[in-house]
């Protein structure tokens, strides 16, 4: 008696045991999975489209207006926040400019490094295999388009999941979940989208009510750096994660550059922002906190200066890349 | 008055109006209740594993009211359920053997990060502490003005990046995990 109970018990043991040990090593990711992510990263290059979009995360939602035009200049984009304060923002392939009506400000910049919901891939994504086990899991109707879902399981603590509903004629993505776990971080979904409509150029540009306005313009100058020639560096970064630029840059408020190190793995972004603590203004708070959706945030200092750490990527990690910059003499 | 209590959970109000309206809250019990309910209601919102409701009186009260029971010593335990703990132990210790040779030879296992919400000892003076999720003077704790501009930079004033001057929404982490407890 005591003996089957004793087997049984030892059995559950170890099956979960060793359950939980292989959900460390997930297979290789199949061909016709990783050939969807190459249809989505390709799609807002071939096609136009123009639609509304929510984005949902901590009982917050807010609700944008998206136009986006491919020919042979390339891609161009107006991208209107509908909710709370206004703000319409300009995209012309890596130029960035975004309009604040209620202060009347422009800040512009050229875009190197993020990639932004419904274009979220950047065009070579190897190395999300990598961290990521890709999976088609299912059919699903979104916004009146069949999409395919994927999902991204990270094959690590160090990364939250993803799910992409993609579009089964177009490859635009649809909807993104970012997971923690069975856990929803946040969502972008479209709610109405046209795809490969007529765009007339006029609608992706600042209109005249806009334009006869006064406007104070902030050029958030940016200067990219060579490899290691900026005095802060990082050593044994979390697996995954490779530098993807170096730079000085001005913020929007700011009179003094802050240094600037972007890094992802594919998919996630994690920025590093250093400068030095100035006197006579209060002391910088240490710690993790946590913004809004998959956001983290980690500041320390080191010696006379602060290093803020801001990525959609868990705690830990956040933590760990904070922790990995060092000065270099 | 309610509206500004709106304002100050969501984190909109200046230094000064917020320091006001926190002195006005802690002198009047209505408004004390109201800046409860309107957490209570947030938590609902959204789906918090744990209300911030406050149970301090009513647990006061049941400790008071409730009797002393003396139990008897523990000492007759049957000699079956003796086998049976010495069984699980032995079922576990296997297990633990196998795990342990599993994770030595299983050239893959990376341990898992721990949670780190501790600052560096070199900043022990600075330590942001940990601070009870109702009380306003946790505004005090929140990280500098500057995270706001971080975000921007990091989010290229994407949607769902806050504009400054609406929620800066940016939790200590110690609350945080005291929330949601992760």
């Amino acid at each position: 008696m005591i003996s089957r109970k004793i087997i049984t018990l030892f059995f559950l043991l170890t099956f979960g045991f060793f359950h939980a040990a292989l959900a460390q090593n997930l297979p290789h990711s199949s061909e016709s999975a990783l050939g969807w992510l190459k249809k989505m990263a390709d799609a807002p290059r071939q096609h136009n489209y123009s639609g509304t979009f929510v984005y949902f995360a901590d009982g917050h939602m807010e609700t944008s207006r998206i136009i986006h035009k491919t020919d042979q200049s390339g891609e161009r984009e107006k991208i209107e926040v509908l909710d709370g304060i206004p703000r319409i923002v300009f995209r012309n392939n890596d130029e960035m400019k975004c309009y604040l009506p209620d202060s009347k400000k422009i800040y512009t910049e050229k875009r190197w490094f993020r990639k932004f919901f419904p274009n979220l891939l950047p065009q070579s994504f190897d190395s999300i295999n990598d961290n990521y086990y890709v999976k088609e899991t299912k059919r699903e109707r979104i916004s009146d388009h069949e999409s395919q879902v994927l999902s991204l399981t990270p094959r690590d603590s160090l990364r939250y999941g993803h799910q992409f509903w993609i579009d089964v004629q177009s490859g635009l993505l649809l909807k993104v979940a970012v997971m923690d776990g069975n856990e929803t971080v946040e969502q972008f979904a479209f709610v109405q989208l046209e795809v490969d409509g007529e765009i007339h150029s006029d609608s992706l540009r600042p209109d005249q009510s806009i334009l006869a306005q006064e406007w104070k313009v902030t050029d958030l100058v940016t200067s990219i750096l060579k490899e290691g020639e900026l005095k802060w560096q990082v050593k044994n970064l979390p697996t995954g994660f490779k530098k993807l630029v170096e730079m000085k840059r001005n913020l929007t408020e700011k009179p003094t550059l802050v240094d600037h190190i972007a890094l992802s793995d594919g998919l996630a972004t994690v920025s590093i922002f250093i400068e030095p603590i100035i006197k006579d203004v209060p002391a910088p708070v240490p710690g993790v906190f946590t913004s809004r959706g998959a956001i983290n945030i980690y500041v320390r200092t080191l010696g006379d200066n602060k290093i803020t750490t801001v990525g959609e990527v868990p705690v830990e990690t956040i933590k760990l890349i904070g922790d990995s910059v060092f000065r270099q003499d | 008055m309610k509206s500004k209590i709106s304002a100050l959970m969501d984190g909109e109000l200046g230094e000064q109006d917020a320091s006001n309206v926190i002195r006005v809250i802690q002198g009047d019990d209505d408004l004390r209740e109201e800046w409860k309910a309107y957490h209570l209601i947030g938590d609902t919102l959204r789906q918090s594993s744990r209300l911030s409701t406050d149970v301090s009186f009513s647990v006061n009260q049941k400790l008071k009211t409730e009797p002393t029971v003396l139990f008897p010593k523990a000492s007759n335990i049957p000699k079956q359920q003796k086998h049976k703990v010495f069984a699980f132990s032995m079922a576990a210790s296997v297990v633990a053997m196998i795990s342990a040779w599993a994770i030595m030879y299983n050239p893959s296992y990376v341990p898992q990060q721990t949670l780190v919400a501790e600052n560096p000892s070199h900043n022990s003076n600075l330590t942001a502490v940990p601070v009870m999720v109702s009380s306003p003077t946790l505004l005090n704790n929140y990280p500098p003005v500057e995270i706001n501009e971080y975000l921007f930079v990091h989010r290229e004033f994407s949607p769902g990046t806050n504009m400054r001057g609406q929620v800066t929404n940016v939790n200590n982490v110690n609350e945080y995990s005291e929330r949601y407890g992760r």
